[in-house]
C-alpha cells in the first residue's frame, strides 16, 4: 500500500471552510469525501501504488489556506489560497 | 538625549530588517508569499485613515516633517513586540497564537518625541492606544458569513462530485476523463462556464446544477465573498489612547487622552467614503512655581474619500475633509480656533510602503492657509 498526507493549516482567520475529495477514475474508484473548519491533517494508507488519484478541493477563507501533498509521491505539491478557491491536482501513488 | 532618540529609532528599524533577513532563511519562498498575502487581505479592509488609529505590526511616524517642530513617533502593537521578542519567528504567524493574540493585535504602545527648531530634542514620552470597537477584523468569526459559503462550498463540490463520478463510471476512456479534469483546473482559475469540457457541462446541466446556470454557482460565491469583505470595511472602528511627553528644555508636560471613531458610509459601490471624528482633551503642567495647569480641548470630525486602490484592493490614495475646533482653559497662548482642514494621503509603494498625509488647514478668522507633510510608515513584517 502507499501513503500520501494531506496537510491543510488555515492561517489567521476563523471563517474557513473546506471540502476535500479524493477520488479515482472508473466504476469501483477509492472515493472519499470530507468537510473541514479548521486546520487538519489527514493521512491516506491504503492507497494502490501506481495508481492515479485525483484530488480536488473547494473552499473559502478570510484568511490564507495552505495545502501540503507528500509522501509516497513523485513531486510532494505545496499551494496556497485565498478567499473563495477551487483547485484539482492529480497524483500517481 | 537627540542622539539616543535617534539612536533608538534607528535601532528599532535595523531590529526589524535583522529579524526580517534571519525569518527569511527559515521559511521558504511559499509562506513569505502566504505571508505577504494575509497581511495584503487584512489591509484591504483598512484604509490609511485607519492604519492612523492602530497599525498592523509596526508604525513610525514623522509629523511636520518640514516644518520646525518635528514630533517622531514609534508605535507597535503588543502582537508585534511579542513577534519581534520571539525565539521562534514561526511563533507568532499560525493562525491559533494570531487568532489567540487578537487583544495583543488591539493595543498598542508608542514612544515619541518633540524636536525643536534646531532638531534637538525637546521632549519624549511614551503612550497607549486600544479599540474600544473593532468591527473590521476579519480574522474574527461571522456566522452569517460562515453559514452562506458553507453553503456554496458544498453545492459546488457536492455538485462535481456526482457529475465527475457519473462520468467516471460512463466507460470513457482514462484520455477523455484526464481532458474533462484537465477543463476542470482551468475552470477553477477563470470561473469561466465555457472553460469546462462540454461532456461535464452536459452532465452538470442533466443534474440541475446552479453551477452552469446564469453567471455560474462559482462565480456567485466568489462575488458574495468580495461582497462580504467591502461590508466588513465599511464597520466601525474606535480606539482611545493617552500619552504623556515629557519636556527636557521647558518645565511643561503634557497629558493627552484621545479618542478616535471610524465608519464607512457606503459597501454596495466602489465609492467608499468614511466618517471620521476625533476628539482629544491636553493637559499642559507647569513645574513654575504658582503657575496653574492649562488644557486644550480639539474635536474635529469630517469625510475621508478613497480615491484609488491598488490590484490588491488596498486603499493607496485618499482625500479627507474636515472641520475642526480648538478651545483652551487658563491660557491665552492657544486661541480658540475653528478651522476647515483638508488631508490628501498618498500610499507610496517603495520601501516597503509608506503614507505620505499632507493637510492643508484654512483658518477663517485669521483668513491663513496653512500646510505640513507627515510621513508615516506602516512596518508590516512579510513573515
Amino acid at each position: 500500500m502507499s501513503t500520501i498526507t494531506i496537510t491543510g493549516n488555515f492561517n489567521n482567520s476563523n471563517n474557513n471552510t473546506l471540502s476535500l475529495d479524493v477520488f479515482q477514475f472508473g466504476t469501483n474508484g477509492y472515493n472519499f469525501h470530507k468537510r473541514y473548519q479548521s486546520s487538519f491533517t489527514e493521512v491516506f494508507d491504503d492507497l494502490l501504488p501506481d495508481n492515479t488519484y485525483y484530488i480536488e478541493i473547494t473552499g473559502s477563507t478570510t484568511g490564507t489556506f495552505d495545502i501540503k501533498i507528500d509522501g509516497d509521491i513523485q513531486n510532494s505539491i505545496s499551494k496556497s489560497y485565498s478567499s473563495f478557491f477551487m483547485a484539482d491536482f492529480t497524483i500517481k501513488s | 538625549m537627540k542622539k539616543i532618540f535617534l539612536l533608538s529609532a534607528l535601532l528599532m528599524c535595523i531590529i526589524h530588517e535583522v529579524r526580517a533577513q534571519n525569518s527569511q532563511k527559515q521559511i521558504d519562498s511559499l509562506e513569505v508569499e502566504n505571508k505577504a498575502m494575509e497581511i495584503r487581505k487584512v489591509n484591504s479592509v483598512k484604509t490609511g485613515l485607519a492604519n492612523d488609529l492602530l497599525t498592523n505590526f509596526y508604525q513610525l511616524t514623522i509629523k511636520d516633517v518640514f516644518g520646525n517642530k518635528k514630533q517622531l513617533s514609534y508605535s507597535s502593537t503588543i502582537f508585534g513586540l511579542l513577534k519581534l521578542n520571539a525565539q521562534d519567528t514561526s511563533k507568532y504567524t499560525n493562525d491559533a497564537d494570531y487568532l489567540k493574540y487578537r487583544w495583543a493585535r488591539n493595543i498598542q504602545l508608542s514612544v515619541s518625541g518633540k524636536l525643536d527648531s534646531n532638531n534637538n530634542v525637546a521632549s519624549f514620552g511614551g503612550g497607549i492606544k486600544f479599540y474600544l470597537l473593532n468591527k473590521r477584523d476579519i480574522t474574527k468569526r461571522d456566522n452569517v458569513f460562515q453559514q452562506h459559503m458553507r453553503g456554496f462550498v458544498d453545492q459546488i463540490s457536492r455538485d462535481f462530485q456526482d457529475a465527475i463520478g457519473k462520468i467516471s463510471k460512463s466507460g470513457i476512456s482514462q484520455k477523455k476523463f484526464d481532458v474533462i479534469m484537465a477543463s476542470k483546473e482551468k475552470y477553477n482559475l477563470t470561473l469561466r462556464i465555457m472553460d469546462l469540457d462540454s461532456q461535464l457541462i452536459d452532465t452538470l446541466k442533466s443534474i440541475h446544477s446552479k453551477i452552469v446556470f446564469g453567471n455560474g454557482l462559482a462565480d456567485s460565491a466568489k462575488n458574495y465573498f468580495n461582497q462580504q469583505i467591502k461590508v466588513i470595511k465599511n464597520r466601525p472602528l474606535w480606539s482611545l489612547a493617552g500619552t504623556y511627553l515629557h519636556s527636557i528644555q521647558n518645565t511643561i508636560d503634557t497629558a493627552t487622552i484621545q479618542s478616535d471613531f471610524l465608519v464607512g458610509l457606503r459597501s454596495k459601490t466602489n465609492n467608499f467614503w468614511e466618517f471620521n471624528a476625533s476628539t482629544y482633551f491636553q493637559s499642559y503642567r507647569s513645574k513654575l512655581p504658582q503657575t496653574s495647569p492649562s488644557q486644550k480641548f480639539h474635536f474635529e470630525t469630517g469625510f475621508n474619500r478613497i480615491l484609488h486602490e491598488n490590484t490588491e484592493e488596498e486603499s493607496d490614495m485618499e482625500l479627507k475633509f474636515f472641520g475642526s475646533y480648538d478651545k483652551s482653559f487658563n491660557t491665552t497662548t492657544i486661541p480658540t480656533a475653528v478651522k476647515a482642514n483638508l488631508t490628501y494621503r498618498y500610499l507610496v509603494s517603495r520601501l516597503g510602503g509608506f503614507w505620505i498625509p499632507v493637510t492643508l488647514s484654512y483658518d477663517p478668522d485669521k483668513g491663513k492657509l496653512f500646510g505640513f507633510i507627515d510621513l508615516t510608515f506602516n512596518i508590516d513584517p512579510k513573515n
